[in-house]
């Protein structure tokens, strides 16, 4: 079931990619899966949305992209592997502080359960 | 997965890129990383349906909509890639253009950044406090504009002749003709070189010097220009085919 779709989902898109990326490199696909394994199914993404993300986030220098040794299946394209660089980790690190301090002023204004 | 659904793949990821300003190289790598996507996704679902049409649908509904994803990619690619994105536009090669307006592009391209620099130069002599120089610089840019502008002219004439000799189909591929372009444009720049300093300076002595000066380096220039004419030509045929790809 879909809780949360679009722009709601869109505004937080890249620290999530950061996020999933902490756990490893991966390609476009894996970073999805990644994503919808974490969210238990309540985030509906269309993924063509992912790669301005990254792309967003590349330029920012907080991923780095290389291409894979072979293309993908038998017909395929290659596809881009992306890591979390060092500025990625710190961009991270910052948002977790501040999401925490947002969840627990809004939570507390609107009397959300902790 | 047959060619028509490849195609078809192709497609959605050129209807999401085609629209986008950008550099030719980040087109070429978002296409390539998008028809990857697409390929996953379709073989995921062909898996899962058994049915390549209905696969297909279902990975074009996954990937959303190409129109929208457009406009999300052109928000990601910097300002400052306009000035290469309006170069690109203007001195790459059109299918179907001539190679003599193709060669008169180049050219143009060349006089107007010389164009510019004739503007600037008085200014900052003026600046500088040395405006008894203006007359002479602007000659010596002038007489530049006008050897460089018939150097790139030159060399994109010997490419497109290099492309025919050595890149093209077996049959119209010609060794003689490519040691002919090849050799004729080891020559340019070394004359090149001589006019310039000879029509700025007035001294054909000079101007001799720098010919034997950039002669030893002149061996160089075909190396250059087969190597980029080789990587245009193999970049030219996958541009093509994804031009070519009707996405209206």
């Amino acid at each position: 079931m879909c809780v949360i779709e679009g722009d709601k989902l869109r505004g937080h898109l890249e620290t999530m990619v950061l996020s999933v990326l902490e756990k490893g490199e991966a390609h476009g696909l894996e970073i999805l899966r990644r994503l919808q394994e974490a969210g238990r199914g309540a985030l509906c993404l269309k993924e063509g949305s992912l790669y301005p993300a990254l792309y967003r986030l590349e330029e920012a220098g907080k991923i780095a992209a290389v291409w894979e040794d072979q293309p993908h299946g038998r017909r395929g394209a290659r596809r881009h592997i992306y890591r979390l660089s060092s500025k990625g980790k710190r961009a991270l690190t910052q948002v977790r502080t501040e999401w925490a301090s947002f969840v627990q002023v809004i939570g507390g204004i609107v009397g959300a359960p902790t | 997965m047959n060619d028509s659904t490849l195609i078809d793949l192709r497609t959605s990821a050129e209807r999401a890129v085609r629209p986008v300003r950008a550099a030719v190289a980040r087109k070429r790598r978002m296409r390539e990383e998008l028809l990857a996507h697409l390929t996953a996704i379709f073989e995921e679902e062909a898996e899962k349906l058994s049915d390549e049409q209905a696969a297909l649908d279902r990975a074009k509904e996954r990937f959303g909509d190409a129109q929208e994803l457009s406009a999300q990619i052109q928000g990601t690619v910097p300002w400052t890639e306009w000035f290469t994105y309006f170069t690109e536009r203007f001195i790459l090669f059109r299918e179907g253009e001539s190679v003599l307006a193709h060669a008169a592009r180049s050219a143009a391209f060349i006089s107007g950044l010389f164009a510019i620099n004739l503007l600037l130069v008085p200014l900052a002599l003026m600046i500088r406090g040395r405006p008894q120089e203006i007359g002479r610089m602007e000659f010596a840019f002038f007489a530049a504009c006008i050897v460089l502008s018939g150097l790139f002219f030159g060399m994109t004439l010997l490419g497109h002749g290099i492309r025919e000799a050595m890149f093209r189909g077996a049959s119209a591929r010609s060794l003689p003709l490519a040691v002919v372009y090849s050799l004729t444009s080891a020559l340019l720049v070394p004359v090149g070189g001589f006019i310039i300093i000879w029509i700025s300076t007035g001294d054909v002595a000079s101007g001799y010097a720098h010919f034997r000066f950039l002669s030893w380096f002149a061996f160089l220039v075909p190396v250059v220009l087969i190597a980029a004419v080789r990587q245009i030509a193999t970049e030219a045929r996958d541009d093509n085919e994804w031009e070519s790809l009707q996405i209206d």
